[in-house]
């Protein structure tokens, strides 16, 4: 699989910003409920939808172009367009991690994906590398490796924003 | 008691409640104008909001003062949403859970000890207390015994 080393960064002309460090295929946003991972993605959209610019801080990227799916619908619609070359963020991954088709689609493509989940990916058989927590400051949403596994993930209770 | 289902279908072969296909679109559906200010006000329901969602005011129109600012009920996570739906209907519904984050589940299993509630879960659930009974399709197990009896359904599946 191929490994990156870059970050994501979505910035309005206003200074809000996202970052979000990419080091695998596929990034997972990790956390309770609500740690604010569906009001990042939200935010990434509005973002998004006011014009922002999207960069990477490495050349290491795959392309600019994100596009943001807050339901399994949107994910099989994406399939059906046969999507390619794009970052592709997803909301509430964990009705999703089930369904064949997403997960074919998230080893076969040429997309680099990050999703939103609360489960521990080791059912799922993912690297647990590129789990996130997050961090808001009011203004910017910054996301962090971590811990090792997830069964440290489970027990500490620290990792609320 | 708590009571966990493996799958949909087993929850089916089991119960007669409703299996709720979409937390969000359930929650907004129960949650009506008229009823918005008070549907959620009794003490399992605020406990839920101020632990998971960190209200620490309710505000006229269905609004709460959260951690993330003055929220709307209908705008609370989904893993509350989940949690609120599975205790409040508890005579209607069973909720799936694998949209709640261990915080809601923790409570959940808190929760469970004085209400009978049943749930989905296709993950395998960890940590539980030694004294925690539940039932786990249909069988009653208790600490360990539940994960135990879950990974065997659950990887079965796989």
């Amino acid at each position: 699989m191929k490994i990156f080393n870059t970050d994501l960064v979505i910035e309005s002309k206003a200074g809000e910003s996202v970052e979000i460090p990419i080091n695998n295929k596929v990034t997972i946003l990790t956390g309770d409920s609500a740690t604010g991972k569906t009001k990042l993605i939200k935010f990434i959209k509005l973002l998004l939808s006011d014009s922002a610019e999207v960069r990477q801080t490495s050349i290491d990227n795959v392309c600019n172009k994100v596009i943001v799916c807050e339901s399994k619908d949107e994910v099989l619609r994406l399939i059906k367009k046969k999507v390619y070359n794009k970052i592709i963020i997803i909301d509430r991954f964990d009705i999703m991690s089930s369904d064949k088709k997403i997960i074919e689609f998230m080893k076969e493509s040429s997309n680099i994906f990050i999703v939103a989940a609360h489960k521990d990916f080791e059912q799922c058989g993912y690297s647990t590398d590129s789990m996130l927590g997050l961090k808001h400051d009011g203004i910017n949403y910054k996301a962090y490796k971590l811990f090792e596994t997830p069964a440290d993930y489970m027990t500490n209770k620290e990792v609320l924003i | 008691m708590l009571s966990i289902y493996t799958s949909k279908d087993i929850a089916i072969e089991h119960s007669k409640k409703d299996i709720v296909p979409d937390i969000d679109k359930r929650f907004l559906l129960r949650l009506t104008d008229a009823n918005k200010d008070t549907l959620y006000n009794d003490i399992i329901s605020t406990k839920i909001l101020e632990t998971i969602e960190g209200m620490t005011a309710r505000k006229e129109n269905g609004y709460i003062t959260a951690k993330f600012g003055d929220v709307q009920l209908r705008d609370i996570s989904t893993g509350g949403k989940a949690l609120l739906l599975a205790t409040k209907f508890n005579n209607e519904f069973i909720v799936t859970i694998d949209e709640m984050g261990y915080n809601c589940i923790y409570l959940l299993f808190e929760i469970c000890k004085n209400l009978d509630i049943e749930v989905i879960s296709t993950r395998i659930l960890y940590h539980m207390k030694d004294d925690f009974v539940a039932m786990v399709n249909g069988k009653k197990f208790c600490g360990d015994e539940i994960t135990g009896e879950m990974e065997r359904w659950l990887n079965e599946d796989i």
